[in-house]
């Protein structure tokens, strides 16, 4: 795993490791499956890319954190807004996929 | 005692620009143009205890790990490791209080840098509307640091938070501590959530006006209508509204003119006065009044937190043109100036995405150009209405489309040739939408406005009459050829007749390099002397009307689409990209595109007008 991301101070970087989980299936819904005014909780990242989990993390996404899909882009449904508690976020579809969630049964 | 340096730190938009003006009364040190903050600010207060300190804007950063070039610069600069900027004493950490649940981890990673600092609220007044409960006494016990409450527009919590800052510098700038050794950025989150659930008494659902409007301006295909026609109303909005107050402009320098002629005696002095400096600085001042509605739309789209949503809207479509949505705004910044868009470049993360960025930023239309435009635009295209549109405003509108498509295209070309690989990442945060702080709003307009101005009065000033003089000696010159100017004009005529152009604007293109502007106050200098009384006081556009064929004027137009570099923009390229290589390319596929478009069209509209 990427030293970043256990080290968020003065970490210095290790090369990425590219053998990690990534290809393995997982029973998580990718983040970028959902279509707009879905809900769903934050479960984890998957190990693809440390360098977009960090960016990810620190732009605020979180494990147990509630989303929701608020909005799509215009061309090929990409970039998605997501609302992580007030905050407002937008990601590439591609991007979103590193996250996984656990979809909330709609009320 | 030497004053303290405090640093504004914190996410962007989180008000940090606002407190900067609110406390030094905005004058910043350092030039900053349209767009983001690239650049620190420096800026001077007293405390209320009566202590100097030195206010330092810095970047937005969201935690401690740098995404981008100006994040880099505001991190370093705050663990003290720049060679160009002191480490600053304390901080004052600023968090929108409705997103300091997400916001909050990165306040606990700005902590880990180990400097006195004050945190502070803001927007409590808006979080509080929306029924966002926080204890602000639990919060500082958890965080360690003292926190303060601040509102959008009001004084009050500033008083606070300059008493806060009184206690800092009362016990004396600390120490800096030793970094801390920070844990992972995943157990930084779960701390930051918890102190939140102990901070936040009542978390309402999320803002339903910035809902709303996002299912207004972000649908696919309203949205997409919605920005276009906002573009397009800026651009009809530069030319009508700013008419009135243009001809004011023309008609008072035209009286003064006219005023000194009569008045002063026949010398040569009079007539640098009148056909040098009146003549060239006039002609350029002019378009003052479409300079201030260009930038007024631009800093109103970025202060509303509209111009976040544009980058939204505009990301896969310039994905697929081998740009990037972080691009957009560099980009729109650019149609004020190309310097501030290629500074604002420093945002996109990608290198590659970033340099292809700084070489087509100069394709956007900068408002230099306006006065060019205007001028010809003026003088040959007649003010009729076609259909609800004018003509003029059409015209207006076509260059600059004209600018965006050879922008598309060049990105296009680049990203398959020079700047090939990966497509970087966009992640980005939309900020709620907000009324543009009004002192925000004029003070930004201000900066730019006097930037303008103090050009107008300095090098145009020179170079105008640097002009009058080359054009009026020797004076045994029997007209314009035989002087200095028409002797340099000689030497660059022939390469540019084959595309149209007289010795005039060969003599007026040499110090347009200089700055685009100056080009027209070049052309106002030249014509004032070589042409009649009569005319020159008709202004310039009657004069160009009879001195240039139409093919001649389209000609002109379509060289200034991308006009060959002013040289500071040139100069700025060569810092951001650190490579002459890259500035010889910017330069080169301007000249080259310039030139061969400026032909087709003088040969095009020749043989369609015979």
């Amino acid at each position: 795993m990427d030293a970043r991301l256990e080290n968020a101070g003065g970490g210095t970087a290790s090369p990425i490791d590219k053998s990690g989980d990534c290809l393995k299936e997982s029973a998580e819904t990718p983040m970028g499956s959902l279509s707009i005014g879905d809900t769903a909780i934050i479960s984890g990242f998957n190990r693809c890319s440390p360098e977009l989990e960090i960016k990810l993390r620190q732009i605020g996404f979180a494990e147990n954190d509630e989303i929701e899909i608020m909005a799509v882009g215009p061309v090929g449904k990409s970039p998605v807004s997501v609302r992580i508690g007030a905050t407002l976020v937008a990601v590439r579809r591609g991007e979103a996929d590193a996250i996984d969630v656990r979809r909330q049964d709609s009320e | 005692m030497t004053s303290l340096r405090l640093a504004l730190v914190g996410a962007p938009n989180s008000g940090k620009t606002t407190l900067f003006n609110g406390l030094t009364g905005g004058r910043a040190k350092v030039a900053n143009y349209a767009g983001v903050t690239v650049e620190a600010r420096h800026g001077h207060f007293k405390s209320p205890l009566g202590r100097e300190v030195e206010l330092i804007d810095l970047p937005g950063i969201y935690g401690v790990i740098p995404r981008t070039m100006d994040e880099r610069v505001a991190i370093d600069t705050l663990k003290g490791i720049r060679d160009d900027a002191d480490r600053p004493d304390a901080m004052v950490v600023m968090v929108d209080a409705s997103r300091l649940k997400t916001h909050l981890a990165n306040v606990l990673q700005i902590r880990s840098l180990g400097l006195p600092m004050v945190v502070s609220l803001n927007l409590m007044d808006l979080a509080k509307r929306d029924g966002l409960e926080i204890d602000l006494n639990i919060l500082s016990e958890r965080l360690g640091v003292p926190v303060v409450a601040s509102y959008a527009t009001r004084q009050a919590g500033r008083a606070d938070l300059l008493q806060k800052i009184d206690e800092i510098v009362a016990n004396g700038p600390t120490a800096p501590s030793q970094l801390e050794e920070s844990p992972s950025l995943r157990a930084v989150q779960a701390e930051a959530r918890a102190i939140a659930r102990a901070a936040i008494l009542h978390d309402p659902f999320f803002n339903r006006a910035t809902r709303t409007l996002d299912q207004i301006f972000l649908h696919p295909v309203f949205g997409l209508l919605i920005l276009a026609s906002i573009l397009f109303f800026m651009f009809q909005a530069v030319f009508s509204w700013s008419e009135a107050p243009m001809g004011w402009i023309e008609d008072g320098f035209a009286a003064l003119g006219g005023w000194l002629q009569t008045t002063l005696p026949d010398t040569l002095l009079r007539d640098l006065v009148t056909d040098g400096v009146i003549a060239g600085v006039g002609s350029v001042l002019v378009f003052l009044p479409q300079i201030i509605v260009l930038f007024a739309f631009i800093l109103a789209l970025e202060g509303s937190g509209y111009m976040a949503r544009a980058a939204f809207l505009m990301d896969e479509l310039m994905l697929k043109v081998g740009l990037n949505g972080r691009a957009f705004i560099p980009l729109l910044s650019s149609f004020a100036c190309a310097i501030p868009g290629i500074m604002a470049a420093r945002t996109i993360e990608s290198e590659r995405d970033r340099i292809t960025t700084i070489l087509v930023a100069p394709l956007m239309t900068c408002s230099a150009r306006l006065p060019v435009y205007a001028l010809i635009i003026g003088a040959f295209i007649p003010p009729q209405n076609v259909g609800p549109f004018n003509l003029q405003g059409l015209v207006f509108f076509g260059l600059y489309l004209a600018g965006i498509m050879s922008a598309v295209f060049i990105a296009f070309v680049l990203k398959r040739t020079f700047t090939k690989g990966e497509t970087q990442s966009l992640v980005m945060e939309l900020p709620s939408y907000k009324w543009p702080q009004p002192r925000d709003f004029f003070l930004g307009l201000w900066q730019r406005v006097y930037v303008f101005i103090r050009r107008a009065g300095t090098m145009i000033f020179t170079v105008s009459v640097a002009l009058w003089v080359l054009a009026t000696f020797p004076l045994s010159a029997n007209g314009l050829a035989q002087t200095y100017a028409g002797m340099i004009g000689r030497l660059v005529e022939p390469l540019v007749r084959p595309i149209g152009f007289n010795l005039e604007i060969a003599i007026a293109l040499i110090p347009g390099f200089a700055a685009r502007e100056v080009a027209v106050g070049a052309l106002g200098t030249v014509y004032a002397i070589s042409g009649s009384e009569a005319e020159v006081e008709q202004g310039l556009a009657v004069t160009l009307q009879n001195a240039w064929p139409l093919p001649t004027a389209l000609a002109f137009l379509a060289w200034y689409v991308f006009a060959p570099q002013c040289l500071s923009t040139l100069a700025v390229a060569k810092r951001e990209t650190n490579s002459w290589t890259w500035t010889a390319v910017m330069l080169g596929y301007l000249l080259a595109l310039a030139y061969i478009t400026a032909g087709i069209t003088y040969w095009v509209s020749s043989l369609l007008l015979a």
